[in-house]
This record gives structure tokens, sequence and C-alpha cells, in this order.
């Protein structure tokens, strides 16, 4: 799943539009959008609310599930909103490469394993509009929360704020209006989508790492594993899946198994002189 | 080539960064206090950023040489390692970096003085007696040499003593600025080789055993003393077969009399990096396989290795002459 976090209903509603978003009827606090791939969820404003809406949009994407051995890392966060720019021209999109708050005390470095489609600067999470711009960095009031928040629960490979400057040294923040927001954020639509389309590349590679194996799931519905045994079954499932490429129950006689320990050791004692094969 | 070039400001005047950051002026220049702050934080996959890893060019603030594991090397007194840089270019599925690092990015150490320092110390301590110093523990020694210019620093260091030893242990083809200076009889340029399909099958990004090969030709050539290290040994179906085929590929190629030195090694890697690695790569088929955990280590049962040790000795003493041989015993 990928979430992407807006703080204002005008920097969502070109994204809820172009993938088709529907608001979900079942949330409360935030507004959420979703489709099948993606979840979108308007924050407000504030570092706070920020990381709010991603410890909310955690919670709703990942209740606590049966399977104690969930490792929810593979889900992909996307911040989209608008900021502010000493020198950069309206419009200009930007992905943060660091992302701290006005005192530097916390300081995220959000990590590109993927061609870069736009500028990258740094953002700075401040508490209130920021006009003088200090230093050439992008101004908002969010990324910093929503870092913060993220990397609880996914890697910075999987993190990432994108920013379009409404404003800068010659234009005041105080031209901002709705619509201002949206054609900002509508313009860099495709943008949006190439990002998205990376993540969806990066979040197939990370379920590799996370998603049970096949059988895992009817294996511990029949039989009955502890906390470690289901660990050692995960790990033996995977060997097998890899070296086998076919379900254990064609080569096991699971019906003559009676407790999880015999699966366990049919197992082993079935992988023990597999021999690598380049 | 790099997502992103981070540098510590501390380091920033330093003529390295200077010309690193001018020669990937395209690259994201991200300025920060210490590489810690990128490099092997928590949130960070390894398996992820190997997609495309950064540049860190750091400070190392001390410990710039350390005592070799007992059993590491070919020398018969003092041993020492210097990384340089942590983290490979390369992708070898068999190799401890991806289980002993959060992060993929590489970090260059560019105080290449204080490495210097130490190394001289510790040759001037030893005075007369034997004393090795190897690269290409934590990295591979030439991978970067393009820019970093590691060996026209570093090289010339051991020019001066013929008691002191340095071995460049590498799988990069980068031997041009080696094959502009002058051969340094104290320096080995140690080349890592597996079978041409493990290679095919493990060791992603390496240049092709062919170009390697080659690369070693050149060198020996041009009058480097070269060694070739099949470390580690990796125990697979047809073994013997490709074994034999690799020691043809390059024993038929190079000369033997001008050969440094030939190792074996095993494959050892600590419990807790071995576990980090598979829960990166869970499908991969050479974790599939058969391994045993020991107390501390993850390795071949003792059988596999004893035979696979036997069978690639025989073989290499067929080609080689004994004394240029040893067995890595790293523990």
């Amino acid at each position: 799943m990928i979430n992407i976090v807006t703080a204002l209903a005008c920097e969502a509603n070109p994204i809820i539009q172009h993938f088709h978003l529907r608001k979900s009827a079942h949330t409360h606090g935030f507004p959420v959008y979703r489709n099948e791939a993606m979840t979108l969820i308007i924050s407000g404003m504030g570092k706070f609310a920020a990381a709010s809406a991603v410890g909310y949009l955690q919670a709703l994407s990942n209740p606590v599930t049966r399977e104690p051995l969930s490792r929810p890392m593979s889900q992909c966060w996307l911040n989209v909103g608008i900021a502010g720019h000493r020198t950069l021209e309206l419009g200009t999109a930007i992905l943060a490469h660091r992302v701290s708050d006005a005192a530097a005390l916390q300081r995220f470095y959000p990590c590109f394993t993927f061609d870069l489609p736009c500028l990258t600067a740094e953002v700075i999470s401040v508490e209130q509009a920021e006009t003088t711009y200090p230093i050439d960095a992008a101004y908002d009031m969010e990324a910093v929360g929503f870092c913060a928040a993220a990397s609880r629960f996914s890697s910075f490979e999987l993190i990432h704020s994108l920013k379009v400057i409404s404003d800068n040294q010659a234009t005041s923040h105080k031209h901002i209006t709705k619509h201002v927001g949206e054609d900002l954020v509508g313009n860099q639509l495709l943008l949006i989508n190439s990002l998205l389309h990376e993540f969806e590349k990066l979040q197939q590679t990370s379920m590799a790492m996370v998603v049970p194996p096949e059988d895992f799931y009817s294996l511990t519905e029949r039989f009955r594993f502890t906390v470690t045994q289901q660990n050692q079954l995960k790990r033996l499932l995977q060997r097998w899946s890899t070296l086998e490429h076919t379900g254990v129950a064609k080569k096991l006689p699971l019906q003559d198994f009676n407790n999880a320990k015999q699966v366990l050791q049919a197992l082993e004692s079935h992988l023990q002189s597999k021999v690598f094969v380049c | 080539m790099f997502s992103a070039i981070y540098f510590e400001q501390d380091v920033s005047d330093f003529a390295l960064t200077q010309k690193t950051l001018h020669r990937f002026k395209d690259v994201p220049q991200i300025p920060i206090d210490r590489y810690g702050e990128v490099f092997n934080r928590k949130s960070q996959n390894f398996r992820l950023q190997k997609n495309k890893p950064a540049l860190i060019l750091a400070r190392k603030h001390d410990h710039w040489v350390l005592p070799a594991p007992p059993g590491y090397g070919f020398g018969d007194g003092e041993s020492y390692y210097f990384s340089h840089m942590l983290n490979c270019i390369y992708d070898c599925r068999y190799c401890f970096l991806q289980g002993m690092y959060r992060s993929s990015h590489y970090v260059l150490f560019v105080n290449f003085e204080d490495f210097a320092q130490d190394i001289q110390l510790k040759i001037h301590h030893k005075q007369s007696r034997n004393i090795y110093f190897y690269s290409g523990y934590d990295c591979d020694s030439l991978a970067l040499e393009p820019f970093s210019r590691f060996t026209e620093y570093f090289v010339p260091l051991f020019g001066a003593h013929e008691n002191a030893w340095l071995e460049l242990r590498t799988k990069s083809t980068q031997i041009r600025h080696l094959l502009e200076m002058q051969p340094n009889p104290n320096c080995v340029i140690a080349y890592s080789f597996t079978p041409e399909a493990v290679s095919n099958a493990l060791e992603h990004k390496v240049p092709a055993l062919e170009k390697r090969i080659e690369a070693v030709k050149k060198l020996q050539n041009s009058g480097w003393p070269v060694a070739l290290r099949f470390e580690p040994l990796i125990f697979h179906q047809g073994y013997k077969d490709n074994y034999v085929q690799l020691f043809e590929q390059l024993f038929s190629q190079l000369d033997v009399n001008k050969l440094h030195s030939v190792s074996i090694g095993l494959f050892r890697i600590p419990n807790d990096y071995f576990a980090n690695i598979v829960k990166l790569y869970p499908d991969e088929k050479f974790f599939a396989s058969d391994f045993k955990k020991g107390q501390r280590l993850t390795s071949y049962e003792i059988d596999i290795e004893a035979e696979m040790v036997e069978f690639c000795q025989q073989q290499l003493f067929q080609r080689i002459p004994k004394d240029i041989y040893y067995r890595c015993v790293e523990s």
C-alpha cells in the first residue's frame, strides 16, 4: 500500500481526482481517501498533525493481525504539499533530501534508490509560515512530523516528501489560495505518478522480504506452532519454496503428522542435503 | 553512479572531497555533520539501498589500522588491515557486509594521511621485522579508484620499507593507475575468484571473469606481484568440474612462476550477520541450501569443507608450486 499525506484539502484534491480515490466512510479524525493501491489522508497543518495522521493511517492499514511474524515495513509513504523557498521559482517541485525542524534537533535523510525525477532540496519544517527564507531550503510545516512518524513503520527508502514551491522572496505566501494550491500540486501529477511507479517497484522488493511463504498459514492453522516454531517454519518454508517450486503437501505426508514438531522435522530432513545449484 | 553524495562539513576542504563533488556535479550534494547521521541508522534497508547507494565522504577519527583476524593473509609476521572505505560497489550474495550494515551506502574516508601515518607508525615500531597490511576487507580496494586514487596515495608508502607489505584485495578491473605506476614488489594485488557459474549467480555487478583475468594478466605483464584468492570456496552442484575449469582458465593464461601467492578460504559468516542476510534475501537459492550454524559462525558442514579443501588443494598443486600456496584459516 502507498500512503499519501497532505496537509490541506487543496493539496489533496488533484490527487484524489487523478487517482479516483473515494472517501472512506469509516474513519474518524482525519479525512481518508482510497483506491485499491493507495490511501490518502489530509492531516491538517503542522508537524504534530502530520505525525498523528501517519500513525492513524498506519493503524488503519495494519490492524493487529493473526500473523505474529508480521513486519509491516513495506508500506510506502509520500508527503505531498506546498512550501516556500528563497530562490526557487514558483511551481518547482523538489524531493526532500534532508528534513529537519527549525532548530535542526531532528534530522531525517530520505534515501533515493531510484533515478531522481526532479530537483532535491533540504526541507525545514517551521511552526509558522516562513517569510524571510534564511537559507537555501524549502520551508514547510509538516515534513519533519511526517518523517518522524513514518520512519517508525517503514525504512527511509520508502519515505519521501515532495514539495511544490508556492512562495519565494518575490512572491509572498499571502497570495496562496485554495485554487493556487490545487494548481501547484495538479501540475505535478505526472511527477507524482512516476514517483508512485518507483514506489511500487520498491514495495515489491520490500514485500519479498516480509511476506510469509506459501503454506505458512495453512500449516499454522492445521498444527499448533509456538512463536519460536513459527519462525523456524517460516524459514524452512522459504527454503522449501526456493528449492522445490511446489507446495509442501505434494511432497510431505501431512496427514501422517500429529503435531508441529513432526512437521518441522520432516521439512528439515527434506531440506538437509540440498545443494546450491547455480 | 550514486544516488546522492553526503559530505561531512569537516572534510569539505579536502582535495579529494572537492574533486569528488566537482566530478559528480549533477548528483545531489548534501552536507552532514557526521557520517553516522546517514550511514547505518535504524529504518534503513541494505537491499533497497543497494538499488542505488549514495556516497558518503567522511573523516575516520581513530582506529585507522587494526590487527588482522588471526590466520588472515599470507604474512609470517604481524598483520593489520585498514579500510579507507566501508561497503563495496559490488553485490556478492555471500558477502558479510550485507549482514553487518543496515546501509549499503559507500563511506569513503578522505583523510588518507591519518591512515598513512598509522601505517608508518606501525612499520616504524616493527623495525626490521616483517609486517603486513591488508586492504579490501570492508570494501573493494580498487573499486572507486578512478576518483579516489587510493593506490596513488598508499602504494608509495611501501616502497621505502623492505619488511612491510601491502595486499590490495579486489575484484575490480580499475587498474589504469597501477599500470601507470612503477610496480612495487611489496604491494601485492590479490584477485578473488569463484567459478564462472558461481560468479554469474552470486557476484552481482562484478566484472566478467574474463575481464578480471585480463586485468590480472596486464598487471603481471607490467611487473606487479599478483596473487589469486579462492575465497570463499562455494559448495555447489558440479563444484569439482567448475573449480577445475576456473583453475584451467586462470593458470593457462597467467604466468605461474610470477604469482606471488595462491590461497583458499572457507565460507564463514557470524550467525547474526547470516540471519540478517537471510532476512534480506529469503528467496536466494544460495541460502536455501544447507549450512551449519555453529556457536558463533555459520559455515558448511565440516565434511563438505574438508572435501572441498582437499579437492581444490589437490588440483592447485598440479598447477602451482606448494610454496606459494597458503590456506586462509580466519575464524
